[in-house]
């Protein structure tokens, strides 16, 4: 008795362990909805007598001609029921207290997870360079002087000789001019009006790939002391 | 006895611990300090009537920490999200919700999931072309603490593409501006081609097809990965075989051993229309680097003996 007691309370703590799951689709014999529209037909059909491709475009001509729209009216319907997710962890990098000549780094975690839909982006920008209530500011790095780099082109970061603020890269995904671990930029700024900078890029369907930023902070003597901080603003769009 | 007795207890401990220690587990202390959102659709893509309304439900998961979110909609170009300040939204394009507008945070709790629903209704007088629109949800930062740090803000986005057209009559139109195969390979390899489309129409489109490889070693098809061409872009075709994951990489990369003639044919059409395009290019593939190597050998050898031979006269 003791010991069934025993195995029916570890059962039920273990269950309530196990995460739910969430319905993305509905269907029926008759048809399938997914996200909220109703899709006639997804995936490419065949058969000996016609390509259902085909029909679905006639199809899909007459129901724009009587209801006056297509939902989801590109290549067959495919992005209807699927998911894109994009996490970022931890949440916040805090470099702690800075000291001359002492490389700080924080290291951030992302995360893609897209389904059957082709490919995405994922770009990052910082609101401005590290800075104090009283605008004194940590300068973004422009790497070593024989390997310079730009929010869009890394270069070789060494040393504790140049002062500043960037990020590695390292990932199947990220962008190639992350040859090595000496490679950094500098992170494109909206106070100076540039573009978020492209930092991972995939064209495939079903994936889930993980990328590792680590950010760098380096500062010299001359830096007045306080409290430095930004926003690093992270953006993930599914590829067109 | 009481050290039988605490046995008997004691043999039972691990069995109670292990569930508790599973269920603890799960809850991972990086899903405490991790911006995670999923969005459903992740595309959406419109064809509407002017003077006609659609509605389409969007599904906001937050699968991190519970966070302040701000939905809006933003301009999409060729180069991706356009942050024009002077943009100004459709009026025709809304949430129909009595919770959430745009511009408007919300809080979303960690685990849940926010239905929005997205409603087009362009005006009889709307202009007949193409909008290109991107829903974007943003984070807002944690507050920030006494320390130098960086605060983290994620944005997602799904794009809308919409088109509106009285009759469904597309002007669908592109163009191959770029096919650039070197007309002599090493055999060696690897065979790099690239090939780029301009959409000269007035709507975006997708190509749908293949790419041939046929010649006296080998033969191969491609098939072109459908991605969207807007309306004025120009874009290199991608396929599974393309060099990297870099959208603007060479169209075709195959490292192989290749000899004689060959030709790369091109043929697609504008999504599943009728529309038909094809270009075909022929090439050579010679060891011509071994050729290289070989001659300045012989060469070389020749030299030297001729030389010897004249030593030994003399």
């Amino acid at each position: 008795m003791k010991k069934a007691l025993v195995i029916v309370f570890a059962m039920v703590i273990m269950s309530f362990s196990v995460s739910g799951s969430f319905a993305q689709d509905m269907s029926s014999e008759s048809f399938r909805i997914q996200g909220g529209n109703f899709n006639m037909t997804s995936g490419n059909k065949a058969s000996e007598n016609f390509n259902l491709a085909d029909v679905v475009g006639q199809v899909a001509a007459q129901i724009f001609a009587s209801k006056g729209y297509i939902i989801n009216a590109g290549f067959l319907n495919a992005a209807g029921g699927e998911l894109f997710g994009f996490s970022v962890a931890p949440s916040v990098l805090d470099f702690g207290s800075l000291s001359p000549n002492i490389p700080v780094e924080g290291k951030l975690t992302l995360t893609v997870n897209i389904g059957n839909v082709s490919g995405y982006t994922v770009s990052v920008i910082e609101n401005n360079p590290l800075k104090t209530l009283v605008e004194a500011q940590i300068p973004d790095t422009s790497c070593n002087s024989d390997s310079p780099c730009s929010p869009i082109q890394a270069g070789m970061w060494t040393g504790t000789g140049r002062a500043g603020f960037g990020y590695h890269m390292e990932g199947k995904t990220v962008t190639k001019d992350f040859k090595d671990e000496t490679a950094f930029r500098p992170f494109a700024a909206t106070i100076r009006n540039e573009r978020p900078a492209l930092i991972m890029q995939s064209k495939a369907k079903k994936v889930a790939d993980v990328a590792h930023m680590t950010v760098k902070v380096l500062i010299d003597q001359n830096q007045p002391v306080g409290q430095y901080k930004n926003i690093l603003h992270f953006t993930a769009l599914l590829g067109l | 006895m009481k050290y039988f007795a605490f046995m008997r207890v004691f043999k039972w401990i691990p069995v109670l611990i292990l569930p508790v220690w599973i269920f603890f587990a799960k809850i991972s202390p990086a899903s405490a300090q991790t911006l995670s959102l999923s969005i459903s659709p992740p595309l959406l893509e419109v064809m509407i009537k002017p003077g006609k309304s659609i509605t389409q439900v969007y599904k906001l998961t937050n699968n991190g920490e519970t966070t302040i979110i701000t939905a809006r909609i933003a301009e999409l170009g060729v180069k991706g999200i356009e942050e024009d300040p002077t943009f100004q939204l459709e009026n025709w394009i809304g949430l129909v919700s009595s919770d959430t507008t745009f511009g408007k945070p919300f809080l979303l709790e960690r685990g849940k999931t926010k239905e929005f629903i997205l409603k087009i209704n362009p005006p009889e007088s709307v202009e007949e072309k193409d909008y290109y629109r991107v829903l974007l949800f943003t984070t807002k930062p944690n507050p920030p603490s006494d320390n130098s740090q960086s605060q983290i803000a994620q944005t997602l986005g799904s794009p809308l593409l919409i088109t509106t057209t009285k009759t469904g009559l597309l002007n669908k139109n592109v163009e191959i501006v770029t096919f650039d195969v070197p007309k002599i390979i090493d055999s060696f390899g690897p065979l790099q081609a690239t090939i780029a489309v301009s959409n000269t129409g007035s709507t975006y489109t997708r190509p749908v097809g293949t790419i041939t490889l046929k010649g006296l070693i080998g033969r191969g098809t491609f098939e072109i990965s459908p991605r969207i061409i807007m309306a004025g872009q120009k874009r290199n075709l991608t396929t599974e075989i393309s060099s990297s994951n870099d959208p603007n990489s060479p169209t075709i990369d195959i490292s192989g051993i290749y000899f004689g003639p060959y030709t790369l044919t091109v043929d697609f059409t504008l999504d599943q229309g009728t529309i038909t395009l094809s270009q075909t290019k022929k090439f050579y593939a010679l060891p011509w680097k071994l050729l290289l190597v070989l001659f300045v050998i012989i060469l070389f050898v020749v030299v030297v003996r001729t030389r010897r031979r004249k030593v030994s006269k003399k």
